[in-house]
């Protein structure tokens, strides 16, 4: 009897693991979708009416992200200080790009919201709830209106 | 969670002490050893899950696998074929899991690389730690097949593996290393305070040492390598040499530390590895709990040095190549652990007798000089990276030997590199004390306080910076 439950034991580990790298394998998939496709999805339903796009030595500053911890991007803000509106999408090639990127973005977003916060309430909700998802290589990072709206344009598009 | 970060230190370490140290009710030793076990497997994981939740999963299944793997070699301890087959079913199931988790991205690549193939495949995520308690659980489950450990209920086994002090990044510790401690231990208030001064030490490594030089060799890493100057890049790899001690020592001495205030004792990491005068000596003072590990589970049972040349020499190059590949999933660290067997091989066949009669003195900094020249290897992304850096620092790139922005990092860092070094060379470690007790006391408490807190200032206004031995 125990040397069946041993074996039932070992088995089912063994069951388990291979499921485990079969769901790592399906959720870990890159997607191969354009990023220019992915962009138009994601800025079609965000309120980036006004916001400017900069480029990666801004992406530097911002996050300390170097060009080669992504492979395309794209960046949108405010020029005023008091608006806190931002989009951000990066392709980030795997599953360990994907949480870098993310990583440097929360602490982006722990610093600044410790700039709003008591000070300017309603940049400091929008702040909070900002969207910061990473899915299929891809990273979105949005504070704006609708941003459920955008996080499944954002889905959708990958 | 990183060891110096105030979550760790002001929230998660006070939390999970007050759990290990009370006593709610009265109680015999063994059913407290029996607490205190349960309350650090729960903090571990508690520990393990704040950066990575869905890994958690993969380790626990690794837990329960290899603590069933540990039973049946047990119960086929009479049928020697039997019990191998099991073994080698449990490495297989380990290897597996480590190989596809760190290995697989790398595997895929070369093989489109060198027959210019396409397969399109996502490396998965790297669970933090994977290469260390792997490494453990293969250590147990061998040595319960060579019948010198078992054990038999599950809470000790998971506690050994997930031991939060050295999970992440090392040292690995052997299950019949620590295998009388987790059945029974006493903690003294000497063991504790002489843990807490381990700690404070190895985070003032970290924060106040690594980080500093760390700075100066990421600048020194983003200029454009063609223009460097031969002076700068050296410049650049005696502070990434001295950065990879002090941060990996540092972390080493925190997780000595910790062990200490929990009732444990490690074995010792780091004995002033800079020291060497040969790459043997090196490599016997350098993350020893990873040389010990390949010496007992790879080395030896290839057949050590009790072979023919041929075969002992094929050894090295093997358990060489194996440690560059536990470093990382890249070619520079299978060329990184290669050189290390090629020069060991050189050392021991063609060095043995010319070494001592070299001056120690020589045989020192042709030892550094080799030293850095691998922690180039070791610290670039791609071995071409690597490649150009060496260029740099022969001046073979068509660089200056010197140029003002050596001067600069002369001027700027020179003081850094100057201290950290003779630090890294142990000349603190040897001053003489003064033989008064009550003044000992109360300098080292105040030394470690202001360390301290001298620490909890630069974290503060830092921001996240995780150990490097945290991507193996």
């Amino acid at each position: 009897m125990k040397k069946f439950l041993l074996k039932l034991g070992e088995l089912v580990c063994v069951v388990l693991l291979g499921l485990f790298i079969a769901y790592v394998c399906v959720q870990d998939n890159v997607s191969t979708e354009p990023f220019e496709k992915v962009k138009e999805a994601v800025v079609s339903v965000a309120s980036a009416d006004g916001l400017t796009e900069r480029d990666a030595l801004e992406i530097k500053k911002k996050l300390s992200l170097e060009g080669d911890e992504y492979t395309d991007f794209l960046c949108l803000s405010s020029d005023s200080v008091m608006d806190v509106r931002e989009l951000m999408i990066f392709k980030a090639g795997d599953a360990d790009a994907v949480r870098n990127i993310s990583g440097k973005i929360e602490a982006y977003v722990k610093e600044k919201t410790a700039i709003f916060e008591g000070y300017a309430p309603e940049e400091s909700s929008m702040l909070s709830a900002h969207i910061l998802t990473g899915k299929k290589g891809y990273v979105l990072f949005y504070v704006g209106d609708s941003p459920e709206a955008v996080a499944a344009a954002f889905s959708q598009s990958l | 969670m990183v060891f110096s970060s105030a979550a760790f230190l002001f929230l998660f370490l006070p939390v999970t002490l007050i759990l290990y140290f009370i006593r709610l009710f009265p109680s015999n030793q063994a059913r407290e050893t029996a607490k205190k076990n349960f309350v650090l497997l729960a903090m571990s994981l508690v520990f393990y899950a704040w950066g990575e939740p869905f890994y958690v999963l993969l380790m626990a299944l690794s837990i329960v696998f290899n603590y069933f793997i540990g039973f049946d070699i047990e119960y086929h301890r009479e049928k020697p074929k039997k019990m191998k087959c099991i073994l080698v079913f449990g490495i297989a199931f380990n290897l597996i899991s480590l190989g596809f988790f760190k290995y697989s991205g790398f595997v895929v690549d070369s093989i489109n690389s060198f027959f210019s193939l396409d397969i399109q495949f996502t490396a998965p995520g790297l669970p933090v730690g994977i290469s260390f308690y792997t490494f453990q659980i293969l250590s147990y489950i061998v040595d319960v097949y060579r019948g010198t450990v078992a054990q038999k209920r599950l809470v000790p086994f998971a506690a050994y593996v997930t031991m939060f002090p050295q999970l992440i990044a090392g040292p690995i510790v052997q299950y019949g290393d620590i295998e009388k401690q987790l059945n029974e231990r006493y903690i003294s208030r000497e063991k504790f305070a002489a843990g807490i001064i381990i700690f404070i030490k190895g985070m003032g490594k970290k924060v106040l040492f690594a980080n500093t030089v760390g700075a100066f060799y990421t600048q020194i890493s983003e200029l454009e390598i063609t223009s460097v100057s031969a002076a700068t890049a050296w410049i650049g790899i005696i502070c990434y040499t001295l950065q990879i001690y002090f941060d990996f020592s540092g972390y080493s001495d925190m997780a000595t530390g910790l062990g200490k205030m929990l009732g444990f004792d490690f074995i010792q990491n780091f004995n002033f590895p800079y020291t060497a005068k040969s790459i043997t000596d090196f490599w016997r003072r350098w993350h020893i709990s990873l040389s010990n590990w390949f010496r007992d589970y790879v080395y030896i049972p290839l057949g050590g040095n009790r072979v023919g040349a041929v075969r002992h020499i094929l050894n090295i190059l093997v358990v060489w190549a194996l440690t560059g590949m536990w470093h990382g999933a890249a070619w520079n660290f299978i060329a990184w652990g290669s050189l290390y067997g090629v020069l060991l091989i050189v050392e021991k066949y063609l060095l043995k007798n010319i070494l001592p009669k070299i001056p120690s003195v020589f045989r020192w900094a042709g030892t550094m000089v080799v030293v850095m020249i691998g922690w180039v290897l070791f610290s670039k992304e791609s071995f071409s990276e690597a490649v150009d850096y060496i260029k740099a620092m022969l001046c073979l790139s068509g660089n200056a030997f010197f140029d003002s922005s050596a001067m600069y990092y002369i001027s700027t860092a020179g003081l850094s590199i100057v201290i950290m070094s003779l630090s890294a060379l142990g000349y603190f470690a040897k001053m003489p004390r003064i033989k008064n007790y009550r003044f000992n006391v109360i300098t080292t408490a105040v030394g470690y306080t202001l360390v301290f807190l001298l620490c909890v200032i630069y974290l503060i206004s830092e921001t996240y910076n995780p150990f490097l031995y945290f991507r193996f």
